[in-house]
């Protein structure tokens, strides 16, 4: 048991009490009881006497809300002195003797008036009562309503009895377990145990509670813990006592309640104020404070005014008291309790139990979540930005391959117009054979043939720079480099004569397979060959080549565009591939910065070098993965 | 009936030859193709009226090239430039070069036979009038170092008696001399010397 620090001065003061009590009486057998006349000066001496052990939890409740009482309505001070027979737990008797000991223990201390707790006290006290202080008013308190009657009439008694609410706890029990099954009537075997036993038994007969009832009497609290954990929430447990077990075990009724609660898998009522927060669910009964603040009433008035003959005066109220922190363990619903019952240890909200750690909590998680959210709209920013920064790439080298398409426009048309020049001058050539009457079939025949090819020509190159100039997605499949730098060449084949570069193709790979853009590659051997072309315009006419080779490497192709040009200054080599970086007058430098990030778009390599007539740049790609299908890259498009 | 003039047409690319050749003959021309500029130069044109559709762009030298190749070797034959791709640079220069024409691809049969038949018309004129010239240059040719001297200060604007004067000899030695230029020249009076000692001029000059 825990005391409260408050308890341990009040004990220590009983304690002080007795000593100097002790030693007063020592004093007042020598000194012709001078103690006793020095206390009787002002303060009031009261004997409490105790049926069970001093420091029972129910009777510090009332003694101490007694105290307190008495010390604010009381004029003069008032000492209190405790004994305890303690015959609610062991089974001897004290007799005489008991007597005898108060008689010589306070001899020469004048005894005001005697506080009786429980029937057990009283029997002990009131048979000796002439012996020892019979004009001393006595108030009895703590015994059943029905012993209250039994007690002999003393001049100056009142009786305050009390009402063990078992009856009202069956029946808040029924309301709270409906559907329960049996009840479980758990007891000691010390004689207050009897006592509350005998009166339970007699309201459960009268109760006529339509289930079974059974004992669970003087059981070990081991014994009873095993077995209440066997139970379930069908049942209901009336806890009376348990002040002694039959196998002499000795205890303090409410730390079994704490035992018990702690095992049992069915709810525990019980009908004792002070076990409510100690395992009880609910029950009926009277507040023990209450009754304390009565005892300390009738003192009062008892001090001013002893009552002649004997007086039993009502009991204080019993009402319903239930600990919600069972009732939610047990699953049982707080709204079935009887109205205006206490409900006691209501969990506060966790907001309002901790409102500012809840306050400090919530707002950091607001600042938390603001945060997030920030970090995801600067995240989904980025990703625009990204895929704005793709789509301008992407737009870039559109442009770029529209820039090209310009630079090969010379050379474009003329091809163009070459096939269609051919049509013209076919059809009109038919139709001046016609008008003169001298076309013969055959050469008809010649002449469409003539036409169909031309167009067919005409459309092809279309078709070529169409392929080249689309605006498209990155899209990804197989395809043959070798193709690409055929188709390549017959488009810049043109160009090359036009600036009277020779074009030659030594395509060496034997495993030509690529996987990735065409166009965007197509775009990146166009931009290296027209960069050949640029350089090879310094030497002389008739030196000028252009070289496109392929190779196997360890693990892809190589494809390299070699020119006969000055070469590249070697200050420029390593900034050849930044953007806005250009060696030509009119260059813009976006050319090669495209190449090479579509080129690293297709986890390849670009890189360039001296040769000792020109420059090379050669292109790495790595070769495609064996179960590569075609559709459109995950990668962003460069 | 005299032979047809013959159109010779320089272009790389064969399409395009067999048919310019086909119209043209359709047009009743003479025709005959070459593949290249130095394919044209094993096998210049002989006399006759003629006509060159030169094509400006082919590998190798390109038709300017050519155009000029033909003017320093004196083959004067009236050009006409066919391009794919025309630009106004190239254009200016071929003209310059003296070309008769100009023309981009693809061309409309009726500009290009218009082409054709100036070109050969303006060919017909300039071999008339070399012919002329080379005529008056023979002439020239037979006169003594004297009769020279009186042709030039005739043409001068010189007096018979000045003329006397200045070459130390008789009026009457200066006239039958002057009669005898006018013989050899074939010209019917004095005011004639004028025009063809400017025409001999404009050919040496």
């Amino acid at each position: 048991m825990r005391l409260a620090p408050v308890m341990r001065v009040l004990l220590a003061a009983v304690l002080g009490a007795r000593l100097i009590a002790a030693h007063g009486a020592d004093h007042a057998s020598a000194n012709g009881g001078e103690a006793g006349g020095s206390q009787s000066s002002g303060r009031a001496n009261v004997l409490v006497i105790s049926g069970t052990d001093a420091y029972l939890p129910a009777f510090e409740a009332i003694n101490r809300a007694m105290q307190a009482a008495l010390d604010e309505r009381h004029s003069r001070p008032v000492a209190f002195l405790y004994e305890a027979t303690d015959s609610g737990r062991v089974s001897g008797d004290p007799g005489p003797t008991f007597a005898e000991y108060l008689e010589n223990k306070y001899r020469g201390t004048r005894i005001d008036a005697v506080v009786l707790t429980t029937e057990l006290a009283a029997d002990l006290y009131l048979e000796h009562r002439n012996r020892l202080w019979p004009d001393a008013p006595v108030i009895l308190h703590s015994l059943p309503a029905a012993d209250a009657r039994r007690v002999p009439p003393h001049p100056g008694l009142v009786v305050l009895p009390t009402n063990w609410g078992v009856l009202g706890t069956l029946r808040i029990a029924r309301r709270l377990q409906p559907d329960a099954r049996r009840v479980t009537v758990v007891s000691g075997i010390s004689r207050l145990d009897q006592r509350i036993l005998d009166a339970a038994r007699v309201d459960l007969e009268r109760g006529a509670l339509g289930i079974p009832v059974e004992f669970v009497v003087g059981q070990s609290p081991r014994t009873v813990e095993v077995r209440l954990a066997q139970d379930d929430r069908r049942s209901i447990v009336l806890y009376l006592s348990m002040f002694r077990d039959e196998h002499g075990g000795v205890h303090v009724p409410r730390d079994v309640l704490t035992r018990l609660s702690a095992a049992s898998a069915a709810p525990i009522y019980g009908i004792f104020d002070t076990f409510v927060g100690h395992g009880l669910v609910a029950g009926e009964m009277e507040s023990f404070a209450e009754r304390g603040e009565r005892v300390a009433d009738l003192l009062v008035t008892a001090l001013a005014r002893p009552t002649a003959s004997a007086l039993v005066v009502p009991a204080t109220r019993s009402r319903c008291v239930a600990d919600a922190r069972q009732l939610e363990r047990y699953g049982l619903s707080p709204g079935l309790l009887p109205d205006g019952c206490d409900l006691r240890f209501v969990e506060r909200p966790f907001v309002e139990r901790y409102w500012w750690q809840s306050l400090l909590v919530a707002v950091a998680l607001v600042v938390q979540s603001v945060l997030i959210a920030l970090l995801l709209l600067q995240r989904r920013r980025r990703r625009a930005a990204e895929l704005s920064l793709a789509a301008q790439r992407l737009q870039l080298a559109h442009a770029s391959r529209l820039a090209v398409a310009g630079e090969l426009t010379a050379s474009i048309a003329h091809e163009i117009n070459q096939p269609l020049g051919a049509i013209l001058a076919n059809a009109e050539a038919a139709e001046l054979l016609v008008q003169s009457g001298r076309l013969e079939r055959s050469e008809l025949l010649q002449i469409l043939a003539d036409i169909r090819r031309d167009d067919v020509r005409a459309s092809e190159v279309i078709r070529r720079l169409r392929a080249m100039l689309a605006r498209h997605d990155v899209e990804r499949r197989r395809f043959d480099l070798h193709a690409l730098v055929e188709e390549t060449s017959a488009l810049v084949r043109t160009e090359a004569s036009r600036r009277g570069v020779a074009i030659d193709c030594a395509l060496g790979a034997r495993h030509a397979e690529i996987f990735g853009d065409r166009v965007q590659l197509q775009q990146v051997l166009i931009n290296l060959v027209l960069n050949a072309f640029d350089a090879s315009a310094a030497s002389a006419e008739g030196a000028r080549h252009v070289t496109i080779e392929t190779c196997d490497t360890a693990d892809g192709v190589r494809m390299s565009v070699r020119d006969s040009g000055p070469g590249v200054a070697a200050a420029d080599l390593p900034r050849l591939f930044d953007s806005y970086f250009s060696t030509k007058a009119g260059g813009m430098g976006l050319g090669l910065s495209i190449a090479r990030s579509i080129v690293d778009a297709h986890g390849g390599t670009i890189a360039a070098a001296n040769t000792g007539g020109g420059a090379v740049f050669v292109v790495e790609l790595p070769r495609p993965p064996s179960d590569a299908r075609p559709g459109r890259s995950g990668r962003s498009p460069p | 009936m005299t032979a047809p003039a013959v159109i010779h047409v320089v272009d790389d690319d064969a399409a395009m030859r067999s048919a310019l050749e086909r119209l043209l003959q359709a047009a009743g021309y003479g025709v005959r193709t070459y593949a290249s500029a130095g394919e044209f130069l094993l096998e210049p044109p002989e006399g006759g009226a003629a006509c060159v559709l030169l094509d400006l762009r082919m590998p190798g030298p390109s038709g300017l090239d050519l155009h000029e190749a033909l003017t320093r070797r004196g083959i004067r034959v009236p050009v006409i430039f066919l391009t794919g791709h025309g630009d106004v640079a190239t254009g200016v220069r071929a003209m310059k070069a003296g070309a008769s024409d100009f023309l981009t691809k693809p061309v409309a049969r009726d500009t290009l036979l218009a082409a054709i038949a100036g070109a050969l018309e303006a060919g017909a004129r300039q071999s008339a009038a070399c012919a002329e010239v080379a005529d008056l240059r023979a002439r020239y040719a037979r006169l003594t170092a004297r009769e020279r001297q009186v042709f030039g200060l005739i043409v001068a604007g010189k007096l018979n008696k000045q003329i006397a004067g200045e070459l130390g000899v008789a009026e009457r030695t200066v006239k039958a001399q002057r009669a005898q230029v006018m013989v050899k020249l074939g010209a019917a009076h004095a005011a004639e010397l004028g025009r063809i000692a400017a025409r001999l001029n404009d050919a040496s000059g």
